[in-house]
């Protein structure tokens, strides 16, 4: 997972609001990045 | 040949005799039709001409043989008469027999009315009376009244109840001293209640401007609700969230999960692929929703202005 995705899911989780939409756009874009390869599953 | 035959058979003269006897001695009843048969009798004669002395002997076949037809004729009618007589004892039997049937009926049927109405009265009777515990169906009654009684399981002493009444009562310090000594006496509380006794003590806290007391139990109740969910709670909660609907919750609950993935179990891996995948659509939506209303309202704001800078020129 990269430091990225990981500062925005703090971010996520810190904060009681949403994120903007291009904080959205960047983590569905991670995310999606990550999943489509098979080394997300190892941890 | 009759001539001959009487003759020569005096025997049949006598039973003619005895028959015209017994028809004699059967249609007594009937002596008119006897009479009439004399008078045909005697109205053969008298037509007849005059017998000659060799035909003297022939009157006493005629005679035998019109009293024969009389008293056959005789019998006849006497049957008849035994006929009309017994159709006439026949008949009143049968409406006899009918009546009585009809009786009996109508007298179960008064019986069954009667019974009928006494059972709905003795059934308003006893719906019209008031349950006792001695009847058998005052138990039920009982256990009907007792069932509310049931449902206060918590009674008020309960440590929140007299919290919330003091509170109430405005007296805040005592309900957080309630509180306080009810979470120090029962550590094995459950994490629900625990969280529930944690929210009352720091609105409490606030109410009594006790705003330390009040920051440190909301802090508690953060790191309780952050602390306690291990990653198959959090896979529950996601699979609830996405069952409900609530894509916030759901994003939050995978989130938590992918950033603690190092310590997950094995058996709890295919569930990071899953996590990745939902919260990234679940963003990519809420962004795309996003775009699409911050698109809606530059094209409302570009066609407001498009219309006010055509306005002035047409005119």
């Amino acid at each position: 997972m990269s430091n990225l995705l990981v500062c925005a899911l703090s971010l996520v989780l810190q904060s009681p609001q949403d994120p903007p939409t291009f904080v959205k756009k960047e983590i569905a874009s991670q995310t999606s990045r990550i999943a489509a390869t098979a080394t997300c599953i190892v941890p | 040949m009759s001539d001959d035959k009487a003759d020569n058979n005096p025997v049949p003269e006598e039973k003619a005799a005895t028959v015209n006897q017994q028809a004699q001695q059967s249609s007594e009843p009937a002596p008119p039709q006897e009479e009439q048969a004399d008078n045909k009798l005697t109205g053969l004669m008298a037509d007849s001409p005059a017998p000659a002395p060799e035909a003297a002997p022939a009157k006493p076949t005629v005679n035998l043989e019109a009293e024969a037809m009389g008293a056959a004729e005789a019998a006849v009618a006497e049957g008849e008469k035994a006929l009309v007589e017994a159709q006439g004892e026949l008949q009143p039997q049968p409406t006899a027999k009918v009546a009585p049937k009809t009786k009996s009926n109508k007298r179960r049927e008064l019986a069954l009315r009667v019974l009928l109405a006494a059972n709905v009265l003795a059934m308003i009777v006893v719906s019209m009376m008031p349950a006792t515990g001695d009847q058998p169906g005052g138990n039920g009654g009982a256990a009907i009244v007792a069932a509310p009684d049931t449902l206060k399981p918590i009674p008020m002493s309960d440590p929140v109840n007299r919290a919330m009444q003091s509170a109430q009562n405005r007296d805040f310090a005592g309900a957080v001293g309630i509180l306080e000594g009810y979470l120090n006496d029962s550590p094995l509380m459950h994490v629900a209640e625990r969280l529930s006794v944690l929210l009352a003590l720091s609105s409490y806290a606030a109410r009594d401007q006790d705003f330390d007391k009040s920051r440190k139990y909301a802090q508690e109740v953060q790191s309780l609700e952050q602390s306690h969910h291990l990653p198959e709670d959090l896979v529950n909660m996601a699979e609830a969230a996405l069952a409900s609907g609530d894509q916030e919750s759901l994003r939050r609950t995978w989130a938590r999960f992918l950033l603690q993935q190092r310590q997950i179990p094995s058996w709890l891996y295919q569930h990071v692929a899953q996590a990745y995948l939902q919260l990234g659509d679940s963003y990519r939506s809420d962004a795309d929703q996003a775009a699409e209303a911050a698109r809606l309202i530059e094209l409302k704001a570009a066609t407001v202005r498009l219309r006010a800078e055509a306005l002035p020129g047409g005119k």
